[in-house]
């Protein structure tokens, strides 16, 4: 079931990146609940977790289950295909990292929440900034998995997640939304700041 | 030259092509417009040749006025009517000289023609060399035709300029609005005919005297000039012709002709006789007291009933459909608003006439439902020009008695776009800005692109009302249009603050204000906030509900 709505992604491709998560990550009593298919062995998540870069992360097993459950993409040549690697890769790194999902919770919202009563989000403004900011797919994937540990690596959405970093590449490759609503740093920014707004309040 | 007789004005015939012909061309069916070489002689130019049909052929009463509407009169009636008033139209000579001082003005120096055009600087501009984007030297010497052209539109808008030169008799750079055809293919006798008055329209004031071309109270340039150099010598409406205000006279100018050829800085034609040089001269006409120019609105401070009425005149901002309903509606009571005779006479005289007429079985073409507003004027700042503005809009003709409930339901309209254009200001400012409050700076682009984008949708909303009221509804404004409305400016305030606001890159803006004032003015928007009463009673008002409870920030505007 995906019931998230997508910006960059395929209902099909968030389907399976679903399912791939779930076998990927759940415990055995967990995944009954949602799917017939087994889960596959726990050291297939940890070859996953312990790559570095997209490239390595292509060579694994994990990715390989990824990559054959996406829909075929119908066009493009070499170079769009290649893109798709890369994309897709920087989703399994990050992906991998997650322990348990809440579908529709949003990793800016997520991140904007008060820690606990300090007054103070999971994550700083400041580090949200570079989040916003960053150039490289590398910087991307290390960001985005620090921001999960932040959170105790769960309570976000899985698909979410996905979407986001497919319209980062997206983003990256010059392809801008026309709506300035439609583009990642305001989604992010948005839900971020609207989380810390309903415990922070203007003057500080 | 003979301003009735001589071929100065230019005209668009139907095929196209532009003919120098003399105003006895409005009778030919072929022509449909003027085609004048600058906007502020376009829009004089119509008011020449209304006003010479006010004054040479005026309609006794409606019927009189829907019979010439439907059939032109002949070239030959049209002469005779003109033949009276010839003497008034000479440009040159030893005579009277169309809107020139009697008084040769011997002892004024010789200035450059471009003194007739109000967007040339004046001498204190050049002294001070302040001319820069209103450049010296681009017309030195200009043909006759235009220079007549010239001359009446300088007397029409004529701003206060230095001890002495007076002011126009509607206020410098007075706002014009004439009523045209929807028909873009209408000929030009039927756009000027919508805009003359049967005489019982027009406005009492001034004396009602049998038409003489020698009467100064009517063409002043006729007699010894008014002059105003001690205090207290006022020309006031009681003391003239009634059709004055179509001829009046507040400067004092003598065009100085010579046999040069020339091309002219105007128009761009070669001419053999030219103005290069005009001699100008203070204290001419005052005009004072309750003066009403039949083409122009005005404004009365209804909490000082005896205050003689105010025109409107060109603004910063232009024109829009804000406007409208001032321009087209009155309201006495309220706001003041006083429509130019000519719309007035239009939306109570004429289609009520033509309405009756054609239930008693007369062949006349229904009278147009839809007519356009065509508005026109300088923005002056003093005597400088800042801009001039020519806007046409609908002009929609309920019955009279339905008016007031068409003014109420296009002031609310109105009045929420004004609310929301200010509420998206400030949003912006405050995404801009760290202490919007102090923040400096021209802030109107952003409403004038507000009231831009949102201008169709208030011209459907005001169709939408034309019909519900001629369908019999009469007080509630319909849901759909109230919403529709609505929506349509809720979609541009957030369409225009994204633009704005968020268009950067996310690295150089500062995403917790952008993104905080773009929640306040969603939260706004929809009737969520504290301040945002005026959009509840609106929705309220229109019987529509506000998109109701919880919205995902995320997904709240993604709808195609």
């Amino acid at each position: 079931m995906v019931t998230e709505y997508l910006r960059a992604i395929s209902p099909e491709e968030a389907f399976a990146v679903r399912c791939w998560w779930q076998r990927l990550t759940l415990p055995a009593e967990e995944l009954k609940a949602v799917t017939s298919a087994p889960p596959w062995p726990k050291g297939v998540r940890a070859m996953l977790r312990r790559c570095e870069t997209p490239e390595a992360a292509m060579l694994t097993e994990a990715f390989r289950h990824l990559w054959h459950r996406l829909p075929e993409s119908e066009r493009g040549g070499e170079k769009r295909r290649n893109l798709r690697l890369q994309a897709w890769a920087c989703v399994a790194l990050v992906l991998a990292e997650v322990r348990a999902e809440s579908p529709n919770a949003s990793l800016g919202s997520q991140l904007g929440k008060q820690k606990k009563e300090t007054g103070k989000p999971h994550m700083s403004e400041l580090r949200f900034q570079q989040l916003l900011t960053c150039q490289a797919p590398e910087e991307l994937v290390q960001r985005l998995r620090r921001a999960l540990a932040l959170i105790d690596k769960r309570d976000v959405s899985v698909v979410y997640l996905a979407d986001n970093i497919a319209l980062w590449w997206r983003e990256s490759q010059g392809e801008m939304a026309p709506q300035p609503s439609g583009r990642l740093g305001f989604l992010w920014a948005n839900d971020y700041f609207e989380a810390l707004s309903r415990y922070q309040h203007a003057g500080d | 030259m003979n301003l009735l007789h001589d071929r100065w004005l230019p005209f668009h015939a139907w095929d196209g092509s532009i003919t120098y012909r003399s105003p006895l061309a409005i009778a030919d069916p072929e022509v449909v417009d003027l085609a004048l070489p600058r906007a502020d002689f376009q829009g004089a130019a119509y008011q020449w040749l209304i006003g010479l049909l006010q004054t040479a052929l005026p309609p006794k009463d409606h019927d009189d006025w829907l019979d010439r509407a439907a059939e032109p009169p002949s070239r030959e009636a049209l002469e005779a009517a003109f033949a009276p008033l010839a003497t008034a139209f000479e440009l040159e000579g030893d005579g009277p000289r169309f809107m020139q001082d009697r008084d040769p003005l011997e002892d004024a120096k010789p200035t450059s023609v471009s003194g007739l055009l109000i967007d040339s600087p004046g001498a204190n501009g050049l002294k001070l060399n302040t001319d820069h984007f209103v450049k010296r030297g681009r017309v030195e010497a200009i043909c006759s035709d235009c220079a007549a052209m010239a001359l009446f539109t300088m007397q029409i808008n004529a701003p206060s300029g230095g001890a002495g030169y007076r002011v126009g008799l509607r206020g410098g750079g007075p706002l014009t609005t004439l009523v045209l055809p929807e028909d873009a293919q209408a000929s030009l006798w039927q756009r000027l005919w919508l805009n003359v008055l049967p005489s019982q329209s027009l406005a009492r004031q001034g004396k009602i005297e049998p038409l003489r071309s020698d009467d100064d109270t009517l063409f002043p340039w006729m007699g010894p000039t008014q002059l105003s150099d001690k205090k207290g010598a006022v020309v006031v409406p009681d003391d003239m012709h009634a059709l004055h205000a179509y001829w009046s006279m507040p400067r004092r100018f003598r065009l100085l002709f010579e046999d040069t050829p020339c091309r002219c800085d105007l128009c761009g034609r070669e001419t053999a006789r030219s103005v290069a040089e005009i001699r100008a001269k203070n204290y001419g006409a005052n005009y004072d007291g309750p003066w009403q120019h039949p083409l122009t609105p005005y404004r009365r401070d209804p909490k000082k009933p005896s205050e003689p009425p105010l025109s409107t005149k060109g603004q910063p901002g232009g024109l829009g459909y804000r406007h409208w309903s001032n321009l087209v509606l009155d309201d006495a009571e309220n706001s003041g608003a006083l429509p130019a005779a000519v719309v007035h006479d239009y939306l109570y005289g004429k289609v009520p006439a033509n309405r009756q007429a054609r239930r008693e079985g007369e062949a006349f073409e229904p009278l147009l439902r839809q007519a356009r507003l065509w508005a026109f004027g300088y923005d002056m700042d003093n005597m400088k020009p800042r801009g001039w503005y020519g806007v046409e809009m609908p002009l929609v003709a309920v019955p009279p008695e339905q008016q007031e409930v068409l003014r109420s339901w296009v002031q609310d309209v109105t009045e929420l776009a004004r609310q929301v254009a200010w509420m998206v200001r400030n949003q912006i400012k405050v995404a801009w800005f760290s202490r919007p409050a102090d923040a400096k700076g021209d802030m109107s682009p952003i409403d004038t692109h507000f009231y831009e984008a949102t201008q169709a949708g208030f011209f459907h909303a005001l169709f939408g009302m034309q019909q519900a009221l001629l369908d019999g509804e009469d007080t509630h404004m319909p849901t759909d249009i109230a919403e529709v409305w609505y929506r349509g400016l809720q979609r541009e305030a957030l369409r225009l603050f994204d633009a704005q606001a968020l268009s950067g890159p996310v690295a150089e803006l500062d995403m917790k204000r952008v993104t905080g004032a773009r929640r306040n003015l969603q939260a706004w928007l929809s009737g969520r906030s504290k301040g945002s009463k005026i959009i509840t009673q609106f929705a309220k008002k229109g019987g529509f509900a506000l998109a109701g409870g919880k919205e995902s920030t995320t997904t709240e505007d993604v709808a195609p």
